[in-house]
């Protein structure tokens, strides 16, 4: 069976929200996306729910702890765990963060930012590819929010991204809650950010929300409402996308009832469609256009 | 970030935090931290990761062995609850167990020797018990997603362990009868029927 293409808005799968989801009548939530590593060697309730959940859902899996630019040699075998599970679950592309995970000495379980410099471009691509071609799938890299930089850094974020993406070849997980986050701790803008990015890589994004602990000091904490600034920023980077890819809302800490969660998903439906549809016409307009465009997707 | 896996682990291990403190608990966590950190990627794995990093530890007064064992009891459940699932189906008939049947053990079952009860602490009490006469053999395993236990006897636990290693129940037999001067298979053979009913072990033919 060929793996399900997400579109439209979807929201990360948490077992605090699982039952409610699955069993609600109606959601606007159109995919789900799973961290492998909370499924891998389990059994019991956790793979009734992930069953339920791809019965339900098209789904897409984001890694937490793959370590695409760690310094430790790449662990094939469990790289080859890893494609059996995305295999079983047909999925279409898998993400992971752009950021070490591991020391030598043990999994950090925690984002750890790289040094934005030609020489860690070139490692984390060779690193990347190397991951791809042992999952043989399309493999997307997420920009992480980030505190402190890591020295030395001799080039922006954004060209870090992009060119750690073109070399690799490989798609862009684009968060745009992180591009805001950064923005504000590191002082830039964040829709030059977008600008500067190839953004016909990206493959889907994700939004969430942050705490502001102080004026310059945003935390990608995933525990709160979506902030208008981040909505606006959704809105120009999907104008400026020649794609339309999927929106993920990720909720992680402090999880409301869903029916809360329903309001920003349905807020990011219209975002998604407003956008879709301004897309659509803009194609329409072109001379020709050979390119098939699909009908937009309707609210399961 | 630590602060995340502290209080993970802390969740996870509800008794040992009533009985022990939080405060308590926590600062064992953070030695585990400071000393080894986690060895797993997975993150449910975490507080079984830290227990096997405990129960390596040489006793110390700062760490009770009674805390211990509960810190490991309470991770074994917790391996149990998520542990792959079996290929056989949980409502299959009990079949005759002989000594020339191929037995399998449940993915979930997992096996501990304790010196303190620590299977009979929920943590409604706060009062803790003595340490036993003799080791204690538990075997944890998962039923209809729900965590059990079940005491048995050490030769039974040594099988289940051989068998667990992909030993024959033949071979296994003949595995206690060296560490045995005596051994009542017919007993032996009893109790592995009753496990068979619990769904810990099951016939290979039947799978």
């Amino acid at each position: 069976m060929a793996a399900q293409k997400p579109q439209g808005v979807g929201l990360g799968f948490r077992f605090e929200l699982a039952n409610e989801l699955l069993h609600c009548s109606h959601t606007h939530a159109q995919f789900v996306e799973i961290a492998p590593e909370n499924y891998l060697h389990t059994g019991g309730w956790r793979r009734r729910l992930l069953d339920q959940a791809k019965e339900r859902f098209s789904m897409v899996c984001h890694g937490l702890c793959g370590d695409l630019a760690g310094a430790q040699p790449l662990d094939k075998a469990q790289l080859l765990e890893l494609k059996t599970f995305l295999q079983q679950q047909q999925v279409a592309w898998y993400s992971d963060h752009l950021c070490y995970t591991s020391t030598a000495k043990a999994h950090v379980h925690d984002l750890v930012p790289l040094p934005f410099c030609q020489e860690s471009v070139e490692r984390t691509a060779t690193r990347i590819e190397q991951v791809q071609d042992i999952l043989q799938m399309p493999l997307a890299i997420e920009n992480v929010s980030a505190y402190m930089h890591m020295p030395p850094h001799d080039m922006s974020e954004q060209d870090f991204v992009a060119a750690v993406a073109t070399q690799a070849d490989c798609s862009i997980l684009l968060d745009i809650n992180n591009v805001y986050v950064n923005a504000c701790n590191f002082g830039f803008d964040p829709k030059r950010y977008v600008d500067e990015l190839p953004l016909q890589r990206v493959i889907q994004v994700h939004i969430a929300g942050h705490e502001q602990r102080q004026s310059d000091l945003l935390i990608d904490t995933h525990g709160e409402q979506i902030v208008e600034p981040v909505y606006e920023l959704l809105r120009y980077a999907l104008a400026k996308m020649p794609q339309q890819p999927p929106v993920l809302l990720e909720r992680d800490n402090n999880i409301p009832p869903l029916a809360q969660l329903e309001q920003e998903l349905q807020r990011l439906h219209a975002i998604w469609q407003e956008t879709y549809e301004n897309h659509t016409t803009q194609r329409a307009r072109q001379p020709d256009t050979s390119a098939a465009v699909c009908a937009a997707p309707n609210p399961a | 970030m630590r602060d995340g896996i502290v209080d993970t682990i802390c969740d996870c291990l509800a008794v040992t935090c009533r009985l022990a403190g939080t405060q308590q608990l926590q600062q064992w966590i953070q030695q585990w931290l400071a000393a080894a950190g986690p060895q797993t990627r997975l993150f449910w794995q975490l507080p079984v990761d830290f227990a096997c990093w405990l129960m390596q530890q040489p006793n110390c007064s700062s760490r009770p062995r009674l805390y211990v064992e509960l810190i490991h009891y309470e991770a074994m459940q917790l391996e149990a609850i998520h542990a792959p699932n079996a290929s056989w189906h949980s409502k299959q008939q009990p079949s005759r167990i002989t000594p020339a049947s191929h037995l399998v053990c449940h993915p979930s079952a997992r096996l501990g020797i304790y010196t303190y009860p620590v299977f009979d602490l929920d943590g409604s009490t706060t009062k803790l018990p003595a340490k036993s006469e003799q080791p204690l053999f538990v075997v944890v395993y998962r039923k209809q997603e729900s965590c059990h236990f079940l005491c048995c006897s050490p030769p039974i636990a040594q099988l289940l362990a051989q068998l667990q290693q992909n030993s024959s129940l033949s071979a296994g037999l003949a595995f206690l009868r060296e560490l045995y001067e005596s051994v009542n298979e017919e007993k032996l053979l009893q109790q592995l029927q009753q496990l068979q009913q619990q769904g810990i072990v099951q016939l290979q033919h039947l799978i």
